[in-house]
């Protein structure tokens, strides 16, 4: 079902859906979807499109499922049940995740939940992070070397004993309503540490939670205990043995 | 400093016969609310090391125990001027 968004005629359909800001007084079947981004048109169809299908700037797409959490008659007069179960925007040439919500009559009834990266193949994701670096961050008696922003990537690395790469965000993040942070690493070439914690002075001894990985692949920490803001900081350090050392991530992401 | 870990992943400063001994450094200096407060879980390529009380709880108890170890060795430690005293008194005798 397309919908066009520009309206005109008499409407049989049920329901609406609007973007911001949330609507005050809601009827019953109106979608609210969380962007600032005007739609022109709303797709609702499972499943959700794949990236070789561009559409309009600022196309939503309700996915529809089988969970009927979030169900309403989407007719005025006959009887077609909806179960929506995602909503995406196309903006800028890429579809993300968005909030959205189902006035039912009684309450808003939350159907979709945006993805939050702190790190996403090439986006730093400044409005959360502030941006990653090593400014402001202390590490015992290393020097920090910055990291290299490559165009999908983020490479750390020492390249002696007494140093160490890093990357930690500039900005403390509030994880109050995160259960889990992902980070996906690419390579890894000896160890290196994710450390969770809430000043830029000495991230590990001051680390409120914190995993290591000594190989590449997904890795999870569990903040569900983590109230307030925290900087997320990743290291890896050189030593007599190994002063070379390195470590590349390609996603960062939490989840509620 | 070792910490012992039971089957759930919970952290504990005493083994009570079925727990795994870790050695890490994340406890140097954190007192036992804090320690048994949290979960070490090991995996194969990885150590994750994490709160499963709330942490401000723990961090709490954290500087409750630093304060009083501050307290304690303010207590027990000897003026400056009392060693200065002593020592010209021992140099005084010889």
């Amino acid at each position: 079902m397309i919908l066009n968004m520009s309206g005109g005629g008499s409407n049989p359909l049920n329901f609406k859906v609007v973007g911001n800001p949330q609507p005050e007084n809601p009827k019953g079947n109106t979608i609210w979807v969380n962007t600032d981004v005007p739609i022109p048109t709303c797709v609702l169809a499972p499943p959700f499109p794949g990236e070789a299908q561009p559409v309009e700037e600022g196309t939503v797409w309700i996915a529809t499922g089988d969970s009927y959490d979030a169900a309403f008659n989407a007719l005025k007069k006959d009887t077609i049940m909806v179960c929506p179960v995602g909503a995406m925007q196309y903006v800028s040439g890429a579809w993300v995740d968005l909030d959205a919500y189902l006035y039912n009559g009684a309450e808003w009834v939350q159907f979709s939940t945006a993805r939050l990266f702190l790190y996403n193949k090439g986006d730093k994701c400044e409005a959360i992070t502030g941006g990653w670096g090593t400014s402001g961050y202390s590490h015992r008696s290393y020097s920090l070397r910055s990291p290299t922003f490559n165009s999908t990537s983020v490479t750390i690395a020492s390249n002696r004993a007494t140093n160490a790469g890093a990357a930690g965000t500039l900005n403390a993040v509030d994880l109050t309503d995160i259960k889990t942070i992902k980070i996906n690493f690419t390579a890894v070439s000896h160890y290196a540490y994710v450390y969770i914690s809430n000043t830029k002075a000495n991230p590990d001894s001051n680390a409120a939670a914190q995993v290591s990985a000594n190989y590449k692949g997904e890795y999870s920490l569990n903040v569900s205990n983590l109230k307030g803001n925290y900087f997320i900081f990743i290291i890896t350090f050189g030593s007599t043995q190994a002063p070379n050392t390195s470590a590349t991530y390609d996603w960062i992401e939490m989840f509620r | 400093m070792i910490v012992y870990v039971d089957k759930e992943n919970k952290c504990h400063t005493s083994n009570d016969g079925t727990m795994t001994a870790v050695e890490t450094d994340f406890f140097d200096g954190k007192c036992e609310t804090f320690i048994e407060g949290y979960c070490y879980e090991k995996k194969e390529t990885s150590v994750a090391i994490y709160p499963w009380k709330d942490y401000d709880e723990l961090d709490a108890a954290q500087r409750e125990y630093e304060r009083q170890m501050l307290a304690e060795y303010q207590e027990n430690s000897i003026p400056i001027s009392d060693l200065e005293t002593a020592y010209r008194e021992g140099v005084n005798s010889v």
